[in-house]
C-alpha cells in the first residue's frame, strides 16, 4: 500500500491514469489521507462539481491486513452539500481489497469532456477504464448484477446510483459487502455527486492473486491483534449488545431519555418506538429466517449488522441502522419496520444518504407534502428522487434546500447537513459537536473514544457547562485519529473502558508499520487532521457564524424535559482552542 | 389503566417465540413494589434481582426519563417509570451510562439525595421498562410471573402479530380459544394481568 492511483477524467485524449509514490503523504491513511490531499490540492473556493475538486478514496492504515475491524473506507472531497471539506466513511469489502491491491488511495481528478460514464477495473495487472453509458441510470443493485455478469463474483464494487449520476447533494458512494450487495455507503455530504461529476459510475476491484499485507513485526502484530479481539469480545457493548441487536438497540434508550427527535425535531419521544426498536427488529429478522448478527466485511468481530427479509422470507435489505430507522421512522412518525426497510433499500439502490433523506422527508412532512406517519407517502417521495423529477431533485438536494423551497422554519441542519438521531437539547454535548464539526452535523465526528485515556485538553469536570465543550473537543480529536486508522468507530466502546484494548490497538499499528506511536502521538494525529480540515473550511469562507445550531434549538423547549440548547456562542468558539 | 378492573390472562407458547413479547416489556408494564426507597433497594429487595446482576449488567437506567448515576441515593417514588438497559453503544449510549465520564454532555439528569430504607416504605405501583439484554435476561421470569398492562395495548400487540400460535389460552382461569382474545380485550380501559409461559 505504497502508491496512489490518480485518474484524470478530463485528460485531453480521454481519462488518463498514473500511479505515483506516496511522497509527502507517507504514513497516512483513511481520513488523515483524504483530508491531507483535499486540503493541499483542492482550491477551497472551487466548485464542488467542477474540475478542481477531487474525490479521494482511501483505505485505512491497517486495511488489507488481518487486523480486526480494519475495513473502513474513507471517501473525501469538497462537499457539494456543505461547501466544506468532507470525509465520509463506510464498511464493506473495498478497503481491504484496495489495500491488498497496494493502493493507499485512488484520486479522481479533472472534469470529463462529455457526459460519458466510465467503469474502472483495478486488478493486480493494472487499471482499465471503459466507457459504458448503458450502466448510467441503473440503481446500485442492478448495476452490481451487471458488473458480476461481466467480471465474476470475486469482485468488490464502489459505485453510485441514480442520485450520484444526477449529482444530487444527498448522493452516496456505495460499497459492496461480503455478499456482493451494495449495502454499505459513504453517505454523508454528497460524495456520490462528486463521483458522478467525475463521470465514474463504478470502480470494480479484484484482488485475485494478491496476499494479505505483511506486518513489519508479524509476531508482535499477531499478539496485539489477539488481545484486541479479546477485548472486543469481552466487552458488553461490542461483544453482546451490538451483535445481538445492531445499532438500532439505541432506539428504546434514546427515546426513554427524551432525546429521540420525533416529527422533525418537535419532541423527544415517539409513541411507536417499541415497534421499530432494535430488539423488535432483531426478533423480526430472526423469525423470518433472516439474520440479526452479521459483519459488513471480512475481519469484523463485532458483527452489528444483519439481514432484513420480508414476510415471505425474501431479502429486502441489510439490517437498517439506528440512524436510518430513526430518520425514516420516528422522525417521520412511521412505526412500520417493513416500510422503513423498503426505504433503506431504495436509498441504497438510488445511492442516497439515509440520514439526509429521512430528515428531508421530515421537513417535507412539516411542509405538508405528506402526513406524519404515512409510510406510503414517504416511499413515494423517495421514489421521486430516484426518478429525478423536479420534486425529487429538490428532495435529493437535502433538508436545507427542501426547507427553503417549501418555507419551513424548523430545519435541523448545520452547514447544510442534516442532523442525525440525537436531539442536541437532550444531549447538549453532541450539540457542540454538531455545531463545530468540520463536517457539518455529524454524530460520528466526536465519538466516545477514550477521553480519559487520551487526556486531550486536560481533565474535564462533567458538572460544568464548559465541560461539554471540552468533551466535544476531545472526542473530535480522538475520532479524527481513529478515522485515519481505518478502524471501525465501534471499537470505541471497548477502548473507552479497557485500557489494555486501547494499548493493543496502538501496538497493532506499531507492529505493522514498525513505529513507536504513543497515545500522545495518536492525539497529535487527530489534532493535525482537524487543523487541516478547519483551515480548508476557513479558506472556503466558513466563519464562526457557521458553527451554530439553528435558532429553534435555543428557543423551542424540547418535550418531555422542556430543555433548550444552552451552550453559549463564546463556548462554541472555544472548541478549536488547541 | 383501571387497576381495579383486572383480567387475568395466561398464554403458553413455544419457547422460541417468547422474545416476541419483549416488545411489551420495552413499552412498559406495571408492577407492585416498595416505593420511596433507592433504585438498588427496589431492584434487589423489592423485585428480587441478583445484586451482581444489578451492579454489572444494568448499566443504563432512566427514572422518569432522566439518567440515573447513583443507585443508592436516587429515590423511586410511587407512580415512577423506571427503565433498565445494559451498556449502550454510540456516543449517546456512553453519555447515558451510569457514572459515565461523559455525563456532562447530557441535557438533564437525575439529582441524587438521601433515600429511606426499603423496610420503612409502603408499596405502590411503578412502571417498569426492560430493554435489550436486560429484557432477554429478566423477561422470561417477569412474563412467567405476570405483567400488568392496559388491555388495549395487548390487543394492539396481538393484532400486529397475527401469526402467533398459542398452545393454551386461559382467560380468568378458564381455557378458551385464542380467537376470543380480541373480543375480551376490546374494553381498552381495563387492565390485564398477563402471564406468558413457555411450553
Amino acid at each position: 500500500m505504497d502508491k496512489i492511483l490518480r485518474i484524470n477524467m478530463g485528460a485531453e485524449n480521454g481519462p488518463a491514469c498514473r500511479t505515483e509514490p506516496l511522497g509527502d503523504y507517507a504514513g497516512m491513511g483513511g481520513r488523515g489521507l483524504t483530508s491531507a490531499i483535499i486540503s493541499s490540492e483542492v482550491p477551497p473556493l472551487c466548485h464542488p462539481l467542477g474540475e478542481n475538486n477531487k474525490l479521494v478514496i482511501a483505505p485505512g492504515m491497517l486495511s488489507g491486513t488481518t487486523a480486526a475491524m480494519s475495513g473502513r473506507l474513507s471517501v473525501g472531497c469538497k462537499s457539494p452539500l456543505t461547501g466544506g471539506i468532507k470525509e465520509s466513511n463506510a464498511g464493506g469489502q473495498a478497503a481491504q481489497v484496495l489495500a491488498r491491491l497496494g493502493y493507499a488511495a485512488i484520486v479522481l481528478e479533472g472534469k470529463p469532456r462529455d457526459d460519458t460514464f466510465y467503469k474502472i477495473l483495478i486488478t493486480k495487472d493494472g487499471v482499465t477504464l471503459e466507457p459504458d453509458n448503458n450502466l448510467r441510470m441503473l440503481g446500485n443493485y442492478d448495476l452490481v448484477d451487471k458488473l458480476k455478469e461481466a467480471y465474476g463474483d470475486k469482485i468488490t464494487c464502489i459505485s453510485i446510483g441514480q442520485a450520484g449520476v444526477m449529482k444530487l447533494p444527498s448522493a452516496s458512494v456505495a460499497i459492496t459487502d461480503m455478499e456482493l450487495r451494495p449495502t454499505r455507503h459513504a453517505g454523508r455530504g454528497g460524495v456520490g455527486a462528486v463521483m458522478g461529476a467525475k463521470g465514474v459510475k463504478a470502480i470494480v476491484l479484484d484482488d485475485t492473486g494478491m496476499k494479505m499485507r505483511q506486518a513489519a513485526d508479524p509476531e508482535a502484530f499477531k499478539a496485539a491483534n489477539k488481545l484486541f479481539v479479546k477485548g472486543l469480545r469481552d466487552h458488553a457493548v461490542t461483544g453482546q449488545g451490538l451483535p445481538a441487536y445492531g445499532t438500532n438497540v439505541l432506539t428504546n434508550v434514546v427515546n426513554e431519555a427524551g432525546g429521540y427527535p420525533t416529527h422533525n425535531f418537535a419532541w423527544g419521544r415517539f409513541e411507536g418506538c417499541s415497534k421499530i426498536s432494535g430488539e423488535t427488529q432483531a426478533e423480526t429478522e430472526t423469525s423470518r429466517g433472516g439474520n440479526a448478527t452479521h459483519g459488513c466485511h471480512r475481519g469484523c468481530v463485532i458483527r452489528c449488522s444483519g439481514t432484513y427479509a420480508d414476510k415471505d422470507g425474501n431479502y429486502v435489505t441489510k439490517q437498517p441502522e439506528y440512524e436510518t430507522v430513526w430518520a425514516h421512522g420516528g422522525n417521520c412518525g412511521i412505526d412500520d419496520l417493513d416500510a422503513i426497510a423498503r426505504l433503506d433499500r431504495m436509498d441504497d439502490d438510488f445511492g442516497l444518504d439515509t440520514i439526509e433523506m429521512g430528515a428531508t422527508i421530515g421537513v417535507a412532512m412539516e411542509a405538508g407534502l405528506a402526513k406524519w406517519g404515512d409510510a406510503q407517502a414517504a416511499i413515494d417521495l423517495v421514489a421521486e428522487v430516484g426518478k429525478g423529477t423536479p420534486l425529487g431533485r429538490i428532495l435529493g438536494s437535502g433538508a436545507a434546500v427542501t426547507g427553503k423551497v417549501f418555507g419551513v422554519e424548523r430545519v435541523p441542519v448545520v452547514k447544510n447537513q442534516a442532523m442525525p438521531a440525537y436531539d442536541p437539547r437532550a444531549v447538549q454535548g453532541i450539540g457542540v459537536t454538531y455545531a463545530t464539526s468540520t463536517m457539518g452535523a455529524d454524530h460520528t465526528a466526536g465519538y466516545a473514544v477514550a477521553t480519559n485515556l487520551l487526556s486531550v485538553g486536560g481533565t474535564v469536570d462533567p458538572l460544568k457547562p464548559a465541560g461539554q465543550v471540552e468533551l466535544s473537543r476531545n472526542l473530535q480529536v480522538a475520532t479524527a485519529a481513529i478515522d485515519s486508522t481505518g478502524m471501525c468507530l465501534f471499537i470505541a466502546f471497548a477502548i473507552l473502558d479497557q485500557p489494555e484494548t486501547f494499548q493493543a490497538m496502538i501496538d497493532m499499528i506499531n507492529a505493522f508499520h514498525g513505529l513507536n506511536l504513543t497515545a500522545d502521538d495518536v492525539t497529535a494525529l487527530g489534532q493535525k487532521v482537524l487543523r487541516m480540515e478547519r483551515d480548508f473550511n476557513e479558506k472556503a469562507g466558513f466563519t464562526n457564524k457557521d458553527d451554530r445550531l439553528p435558532e429553534f434549538f435555543s428557543k423551542e423547549g424540547f418535550p418531555p424535559h422542556d430543555v433548550t440548547f444552552g451552550v453559549t456562542d463564546a463556548e462554541l468558539d472555544s472548541v478549536y482552542n488547541f | 389503566m383501571d387497576n381495579n378492573r383486572v383480567l387475568n390472562i395466561l398464554l403458553t407458547i413455544k419457547e422460541a417465540r417468547l422474545p416476541v413479547f419483549y416488545q411489551l416489556l420495552a413499552a412498559g408494564f406495571q408492577v407492585r413494589a416498595p416505593v420511596g426507597c433507592g433504585v438498588r433497594d427496589l431492584l434487589q429487595q423489592g423485585l428480587g434481582l441478583d445484586a451482581a446482576y444489578v451492579e454489572d449488567k444494568i448499566q443504563t437506567v432512566f427514572l422518569n426519563g432522566r439518567a440515573v448515576d447513583d443507585f443508592d441515593r436516587t429515590e423511586v417514588p410511587d407512580g415512577a417509570v423506571l427503565a433498565l438497559s445494559s451498556a449502550m453503544p454510540g456516543l449517546v449510549g456512553a453519555v447515558f451510562r451510569r457514572q459515565s465520564p461523559l455525563a456532562g454532555m447530557r441535557g438533564v439528569s437525575v439529582a441524587a439525595g438521601a433515600c429511606s430504607s426499603i423496610g420503612s416504605r409502603p408499596e405502590g405501583w411503578i412502571t417498569l421498562k426492560l430493554f435489550n439484554r436486560v429484557a432477554g435476561d429478566l423477561g422470561p421470569d417477569f412474563l412467567a410471573a405476570g405483567i400488568r398492562l392496559p388491555a388495549g395495548r395487548l390487543a394492539g400487540f396481538l393484532a400486529a402479530h397475527p401469526g402467533l400460535v398459542f398452545e393454551t389460552v386461559r382467560i380468568a382461569g378458564e381455557v378458551r380459544p385464542a380467537s376470543e382474545l380480541p373480543g375480551v380485550l376490546a374494553e381498552g380501559e381495563a387492565g390485564v394481568q398477563l402471564a406468558v409461559q413457555p411450553t
